[in-house]
């Protein structure tokens, strides 16, 4: 034995290496939440382990998933052929299709509130904006790219103004030449939309008769006498 | 009488009880590290059919998440979007691109992209996307700053632990519902609570910490 201090050594150096690591590992938590430490974080692109899978995954039908139901792996299915989904407005044609029989139809046949507007400028900011651009100019950041550029229509054309509702709602809808429908948003949502248009159609042909009053002096003055039948934004 | 057990075995009882001090509070501390969601999720990042780029369409573009996961404020489930959605764009934008080839094919045949699901709660948790994001909870306090990753990946752990951090404390992570979808929204520490605790108090916001409020 006559070894055995280096073997001790030798022995205990290793232990406590070990321990250390564990000790440092065991440690990432606790640096993690109370220094905000992160050290070796990392990627992956293997599935992660479920340590205790019980029932995590079941059988049943879920939102977004393939089944192994059908034969096409879908677990959504199509609607039978003439049917109509549940709460679509199948007794009031013109508020779902924007025509009375085969012409369009114009008005908006839901109460135009400032709260519609409100949304419509919403939906129109998230859907529309990034082509046709916030004011409808037809200059969204999208559309300044090679093969949108110089292809999405300005809504401030006098042949989209003249459109009744109904048209521009189909539009919205189904989509039109170059431009394809955005069939999920919602029926009132559309309308939404199309009031909100019709505003901004309104407000970049507005004369300084349609401002309030008090605002009327306001523009006045920042921009001295005028014509108050010109419009107030007549840069084209 | 003689000795039956040799002179250094006298702090014996001291070592292994020290030794197992430590490995058990080293067990402890790594299993609550190693074998949860903190470890086994977060940075999970899997390759994707198509190589989207949430950086790109979100932050560049301006794109707001709802223009994709369009049903997010109306559902439980925020889907991921239709191949029509990309193609209002890729109709004409990058016609030839290589990278868009499955996104051309899925509009010719009608077969879905088979995104790879990265988010994904248990079978047996009830979750719903609408009830948080109409409440003032932003994407950015469950997924990261995703308007910034170029491939999305799992920035939070979304265990039990890490949801009731949360439902404990809302004033902590609530802000106006103008600023949900508003990735690059910041706010001083202070501010947050004055106005979390306002938010929390008009809106009478009471998450469920019960079991079955999300185990129904
Ligand atoms: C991906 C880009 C894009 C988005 C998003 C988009 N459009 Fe368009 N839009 C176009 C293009 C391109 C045209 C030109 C179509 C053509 O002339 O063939 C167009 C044309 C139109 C027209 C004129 C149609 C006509 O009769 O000539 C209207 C109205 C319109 N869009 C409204 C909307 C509304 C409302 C939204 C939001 C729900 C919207 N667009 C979203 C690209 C887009
Ligand atoms: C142009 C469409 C588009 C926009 C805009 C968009 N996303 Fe996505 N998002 C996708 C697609 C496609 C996927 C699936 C592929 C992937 O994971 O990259 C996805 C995946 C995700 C995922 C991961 C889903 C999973 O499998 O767990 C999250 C989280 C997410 N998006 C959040 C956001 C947030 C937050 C925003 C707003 C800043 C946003 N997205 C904007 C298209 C979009
Ligand atoms: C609002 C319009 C718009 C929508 C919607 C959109 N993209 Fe894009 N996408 C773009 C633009 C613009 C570019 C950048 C083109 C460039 O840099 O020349 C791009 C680039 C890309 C690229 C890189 C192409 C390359 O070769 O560099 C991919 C891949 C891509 N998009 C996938 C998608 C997918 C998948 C979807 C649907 C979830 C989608 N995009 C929806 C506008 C859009
Ligand atoms: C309170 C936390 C929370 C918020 C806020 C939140 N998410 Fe999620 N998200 C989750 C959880 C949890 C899952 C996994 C859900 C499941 O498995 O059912 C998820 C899943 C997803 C998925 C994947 C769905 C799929 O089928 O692939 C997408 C996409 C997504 N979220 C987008 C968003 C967007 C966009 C927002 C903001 C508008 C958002 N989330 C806000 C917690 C959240
Ligand atoms: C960042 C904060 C936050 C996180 C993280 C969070 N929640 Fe919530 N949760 C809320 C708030 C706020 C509400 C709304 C309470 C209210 O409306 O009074 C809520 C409500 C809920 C509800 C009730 C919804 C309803 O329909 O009544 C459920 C269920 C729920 N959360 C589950 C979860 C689960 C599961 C997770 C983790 C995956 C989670 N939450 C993570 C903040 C959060
Ligand atoms: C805020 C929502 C929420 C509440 C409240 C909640 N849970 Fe959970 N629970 C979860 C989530 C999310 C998971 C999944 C965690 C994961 O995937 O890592 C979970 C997982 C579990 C698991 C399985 C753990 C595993 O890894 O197998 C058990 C058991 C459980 N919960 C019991 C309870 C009990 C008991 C209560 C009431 C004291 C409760 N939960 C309350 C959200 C919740």
């Amino acid at each position: 034995m006559k070894d055995f201090p280096t073997l001790k050594i030798a022995f205990t150096a290793i232990i406590a290496g070990i321990l250390l690591v564990v000790f440092i590992a065991g440690f990432r938590d606790v640096a993690a939440d109370y220094f905000g430490l992160r050290f070796g974080e990392r990627r992956f692109t293997k599935p992660p382990i479920e340590v205790f899978p019980d029932m995590d995954r079941q059988l049943k039908v879920k939102t977004q998933h393939p089944s192994a139901i059908f034969t096409d792996g879908r677990a959504d299915r199509s609607p039978v052929a003439g049917t109509v989904p549940k709460g679509i407005p199948v007794d009031n044609p013109y508020l779902l299709t924007g025509r009375f029989g085969n012409r369009w139809g114009t008005g908006i046949p839901i109460e135009v509130t400032e709260q519609l507007l409100a949304r419509g400028q919403e939906r129109y900011n998230i859907n529309c904006a990034v082509c046709h651009g916030k004011a409808g100019l037809g200059n969204g950041v999208a559309a300044q790219y090679t093969g949108l550029a110089g292809v999405v229509a300005s809504l401030h054309q006098q042949r989209i103004i003249d459109q009744p509702d109904g048209q521009i709602y189909t539009t919205i809808y189904h989509g039109k030449g170059q431009m394809l429908g955005y069939p999920h948003i919602s029926v009132e949502d559309r309308w939404a939309i199309v009031a909100y248009v019709r505003a901004l159609q309104r407000a970049r042909m507005a004369t300084l008769r349609d401002v309030p009053p008090e605002i009327q002096q306001v523009l006045l003055t920042a921009r001295g006498p005028a014509e108050t039948d010109q419009p107030v934004n007549s840069n084209q | 009488m003689p000795n039956i057990f040799p002179r250094w075995t006298n702090w014996l009882p001291l070592k292994v009880a020290l030794i197992i001090a430590i490995l058990g509070f080293l067990v402890v501390n790594g299993v609550t590290y190693y074998f949860t969601p903190k470890y086994t999720r977060v940075g999970y990042m899997p390759g994707q059919p198509v190589s989207f780029d949430h950086s790109l369409h979100a932050e560049q573009l301006g794109l707001d998440c709802r223009y994709c996961h369009t049903g997010v404020e109306k559902a439980s489930h925020s889907n991921v979007p239709t191949v029509q959605t990309c193609m209002a764009c890729h109709l004409h934008v990058q016609k030839q691109s290589a990278k868009l080839a499955p996104v051309r094919a899925a509009w010719e045949s009608g077969e879905p992209i088979r995104w790879v699901r990265i988010h994904q709660a248990p079978d047996y948790v009830y979750f719903n996307h609408a009830a948080h994001v109409n409440r003032g909870i932003s994407c950015q306090s469950c997924h990261g700053q995703v308007n910034h990753m170029t491939v999305v990946w799992h920035h939070e752990p979304q265990s039990m632990g890490w949801c009731l951090e949360c439902h404990r404390r809302p004033e902590n992570f609530i802000r106006d519902v103008n600023e949900v979808y508003n990735l690059n929204y910041t706010i001083s520490t202070e501010e947050q609570r004055i106005l979390g605790r306002k938010l929390v108090e008009e809106w009478g916001v009471q998450p469920p910490q019960n079991c079955a409020g999300c185990h129904r």
